[in-house]
Formats: structure tokens, sequence, C-alpha cells
């Protein structure tokens, strides 16, 4: 049986890990946020990353939510773990939205109103930035637990 | 009242706080004190709420998460409700053609008024209920109140209450029942300036509206053409808000503190959210079974009659000509000016007019039409012009019943017709020094 202090221990390596995972997200977040952002400009062409302002900025955001969390855990906050389960619950909001959106230019195009349909221009950044962000759920899911049990 | 109220003030200057903040802290103190002493707990724990509570309510993230969110909600109602919306289109483009050639008045009802007209307005009831949708998520999972708290200290310094935060985002679906709820905020002046800003938020009858000119001109950028609607919306509201604050003397002052109880987050239920968007969407289909129905009538009788002549020369035709000159300098024409006229009946009418004016069914040739009459610069100038312009009748009348008052109706009204043409001329301007 481990004691309490060997458990905050382990939580706090764990943190520290969360803090890294947190900061790699929150940096590949915050460069397709700036690419999508300059696309509109014309500085930047390149079919995956859509042209697309607004999109760019909410990118930001979720790369801001994932700094802000790397940055606290780093300090040692345990809170700063919120900013981590924010960041996944945003890019799982985002990731679906394109989803749904990519399922409906699919629909369009099956009754004749898209003239084609390209799975590169619809497997946008968002999507499988989302799905990288959800592989850090479950550990996200077991690091809640502990962190509550502790 | 006037004793207690001095005896308020002069309790509050002493104190060094106002007594709507005191009284309550005090009042959660003395609860806290009891419960330490009556209850015994292992350990403060971390609770979920907390941890969301420290992302969503931060000082410098809970604004821009808020507005990313919001924009995911516009997006969701207009990118994912498209193939519906053509499936609908098509059926009824496959009702008018059940009576041929319109060459008879009755052939012309039907295809050009009901089909043509009604139809096409029904045809946006997709959209309409899936941002019903995403804003009941929004609602039950606890999202929306702390919406309203990081709001407030925007809102405070821009002089409107935290407690009007509610009711104009109420007004995203109606500004009838949103202009009704702003009973909850009791102090008379932060209750009139709610009341006068909330036609600005930009209610779902005018999402039609910015459906239509979006799709037809700015492709892969309409959903965003039209959250910079909401977003231009918000931002009026807040200006106006500040402006009327500033300079009306009734309505000077400081806006009263705000108090809000933070409900917990919960996890929304599938049968609450569907409810919810069902009682807000069905309104949209009551209006359609009656005013929009009425309006399709009169918009094809209008632009029908006399029988034979020249769409220019009809009634709506003379009507239109009679306004186009005051909408001339925004650039918008005679058919514009019949759809922005009948537009105060309900702002869906506005699409119906178009459907009915160019004649054609469908919402990609309705677009077409509309492309050959504007250009983006104007179509962006009369998206703003329908935000900003008139409340509709409805709306009117509860203002009116709200504040008591003709003046403050009068008022609203007059403000708004300035603002949206000022608003509108300035788009005009900019886009053309910009875009020539």
């Amino acid at each position: 049986m481990k004691t309490l202090q060997e458990r905050r221990e382990e939580s706090k390596l764990e943190l520290k890990g969360f803090a890294v995972g947190s900061a790699v997200l929150g940096a590949v977040y915050a460069a397709f946020g700036v690419l999508e952002v300059m696309s509109v400009a014309g500085a930047f062409s390149f079919e995956p990353v859509p042209a697309d302002a607004a999109s760019g900025l909410c990118l930001l955001v979720v790369a801001a939510t994932f700094l802000l969390g790397a940055k606290e855990l780093l300090e040692g906050r345990t809170l700063g773990i919120s900013f981590v389960v924010v960041g996944v619950a945003l890019a799982a909001v985002f990731g679906l939205l394109y989803i749904l959106i990519a399922v409906a230019h699919a629909l369009m195009f099956v009754l004749g109103e898209a003239e084609e349909l390209s799975l590169l221009a619809e497997l946008r950044p968002e999507i499988w930035l989302a799905l990288a962000a959800a592989a850090m759920a479950p550990y996200l899911r077991r690091a809640l637990k502990e962190l509550r049990a502790i | 009242m006037e004793e207690i109220r001095r005896i308020r003030e002069e309790l509050s200057k002493k104190l060094g706080e106002d007594l709507e903040v005191l009284l309550p802290a005090r009042r959660y103190e003395i609860a806290g004190e009891i419960s330490r002493r009556c209850l015994r707990r292992r350990e403060e724990r971390l609770t979920l709420t907390d941890m969301l509570d420290h992302v969503f309510l931060h000082r410098a993230l809970g604004i821009p998460i808020f507005l990313a969110l919001m924009y995911a909600v516009f997006q969701f109602a207009y990118s994912v409700s498209e193939p519906f919306m053509v499936m609908l289109e098509a059926a009824f483009g496959w009702l008018a053609s059940l009576a041929g050639e319109a060459e008879t008045p009755l052939a012309s009802l039907w295809a050009d008024g009901i089909c043509g007209g009604l139809g096409f307005v029904l045809v946006f009831i997709f959209p309409i209920f899936f941002l019903f949708l995403a804003l009941a998520i929004l609602e039950d999972s606890g999202y929306l109140p702390r919406a309203a708290f990081v709001m407030d200290r925007l809102m405070y310094r821009l002089g409107l209450h935290g407690r009007s935060f509610i009711p104009l985002l109420l007004g995203f679906g109606c500004n009838l029942p949103a202009i009704m709820a702003t009973r909850v905020i009791d102090d008379e002046r932060d209750r009139l300036i709610t009341i006068l800003v909330n036609p600005l938020m930009s209610c779902s009858a005018r999402l039609p509206v910015y459906v239509l000119l979006a799709g037809a001109f700015f492709g892969a950028y309409a959903g965003a053409a039209i959250f910079s609607m909401y977003v231009l919306g918000i931002a009026l509201a807040v200006l106006m808000a500040l402006l009327f604050r500033k300079t009306i003397p009734q309505l000077r002052g400081k806006p009263a503190p705000f108090i809000l109880e933070l409900p917990p987050y919960l996890r929304p239920t599938l049968r609450s959210v569907l409810l919810k968007t069902w009682q807000r969407g069905v309104v949209f289909l009551k209006k359609a079974a009656t005013i929009l129905f009425a309006g399709a009538l009169a918009l094809w009788a209008l632009s029908s009659f006399p029988w034979g002549v020249p769409l220019e020369a009809t009634y709506a035709g003379m009507l239109g000509h009679a306004l186009e000159p005051l909408l001339r300098p925004l650039g918008f024409d005679w058919m514009a000016a019949v759809a922005l006229f009948f537009g105060f009946l309900a702002k869906e009418i506005v699409v119906e007019t178009f459907g009915i004016l160019y004649g054609v069914a469908g919402e990609e040739e309705i677009q077409a039409a509309v492309a050959a009459h504007m250009t983006p610069v104007t179509a962006f100038a009369f998206m703003a012009f329908t935000l900003i312009y008139l409340p509709c009748l409805a709306t009117f009348g509860i203002i009116r019943a709200e504040t008591g008052s003709w003046k403050w109706t009068l008022f609203a009204v007059a403000y708004e017709l300035a603002l949206a043409y000022a608003v509108a001329a300035t788009i005009v301007a900019f886009g053309s020094i910009v875009w020539g």
C-alpha cells in the first residue's frame, strides 16, 4: 500500500507529463492557428490548411488554453490541469464540428449541390488535432480520479 | 421609502461599499460559518465545477473561449444545416411545379406566393433549429451563466448591467421573450437600457437573411460573415448602452452591482435539450403558419396586380420606387426597399419578398438573382441594415408594453433607423475605398 506522500509524489510526476503534453499540443495548435490566419492573407497556401481567419483564431484560443495549462503545471499548480481538461474539451468541440461539416459537404456532393469533394480539404487540422488531444483523455480521467482521491 | 433610501445611502457611504454587494456577501459569510459549525468534512476536495470554473471564468481566457464557442455554434447552425435546406427546397420546387406555368393568378399564387415565398422561408427552419439545439446544450451544461459572469466585467465597464446578459443572449433566439426577461433587472435605468438595446441582438428571424446573402456572396466565408453580424449586434448594443448612459439624463449613473449564483456543471440530457429546441423552434413554425403566410399572400398580391403588367409597374414596384431614393445611397434597389419595408412585420419576410419579387424558386436561383442586384459590399451593408434598422412589429409592441411609454418606444425605432443607415453607409463607404 502506497503512503499518501508517495501518491502525491507520483501525481506530481504525472502532472509534469501533462505539462509537457499540453505544451506540445498548445504549440501545434498555435502553429496551425497562425497558418490558417496567414493563409487568408495569401502568405501561405497548402490544401490541408484552410484559409480561414475565424477558425484560425479559434485554434489560437485552444492553443492558449493548453499553453496556460502547461505553464501552471510546470509551476507546480495542480489546478493547472483544469486548462488541459478544457483544452481537450474545446479540441473535441471543434473536431466534432468539422467532422459534421465534412459529413454535410459529403451529403451536398451526393445531392449534386457540390461539384467536387476533396477528402484532403475536408480532413481539416481541427479534426486530426482533436484526435491527438483525445489521446490524452484516458490519462486525464485517471489523473483526475487520483487528484480527487489524494 | 425615502427614509429607507437615505439610510441605505448613509450605510453604503459609511461602509465604503454598495449594500447590494455587502448584504449578500455577509449572508454567505454567515451561511459558511453555520455550515462550518454544523458539518464535519474530511477535507476540501477539488470538484470538476471548481476546475472548469478556473478556466471558463479566467480573466484573460474567459471571453476568448466564449467567442470561440459562439463561433462554433454559428458554424454548426449554418454549415451542418445546408444539405437539409437543399432537400426541403427541392421538395417545395417539386410542389411549385405541380401547378405548371404560373400564367393564371391561382397558379401564380401557388407557385410564386406560397411555394416561392412561404416555402422559401420555411427552408430556414433547419439553421434555426440547429442554432437552438446548440444553445440548449450550452444552457443545460451550465456554461451560459458562466458566460454571463465573464461578460459582466466588460459589460459593467460599458454601462450595462451583468444581469442584462441573459436577456441579451435570449435575444439571439427572439427579442420578444428577451425583452420580457428584462423584468429580472431591478434597477429601472438598467432595465430600460437593456430593453432599448435588445433589438440589436440578432434574433433567429434575421438568420435567413444572413444565410441567403452570405451564401450568395461570401462562399467559404459565409459562416464567418454570419458570425460577424452577431458580433456587430453585440458591439453596437454595448456601444449604444454606453452612449445612452452618458448622454440621456434619465439613464445616467452606474449600473447596479451584479450578483449571480453559478450552478454546478451538468451533463445535458437528450430529452431536455430536444424539448428546449422544439419549444423555441416551434415559435418559427407558428409564425410561418400565421404572419409569414399572410405576408406571403399580401406580397404576392402586391407584386402580381395589376395582373399582367411588368413587375416594376405592380403595386410593390410603385412602393419600391417611392422608397428607393432614400436607400439608393446605400446601393439598395427598389426590390431591397420593398423587402425592408415589409421586414417590419417580421424579419423573415425580407427573404420571402426576395423569393416573390425575383419570381424564382430555390435558394441557389434566388442567390443568383440577388447576386445580380447587389455587390458583396452592398450585400454586407444590407445584412447590417437588416440587423439594426427596426424591431419587428411584435417587438415594437412589447417595447411599448414593457416600457409603458410611447416616447421610449418611438425613441427605439428612431435611433435604430438612424444607426442602421449610419452603419450601412459606413460599410458601403469603407468597402468602396478598399475594394473600389
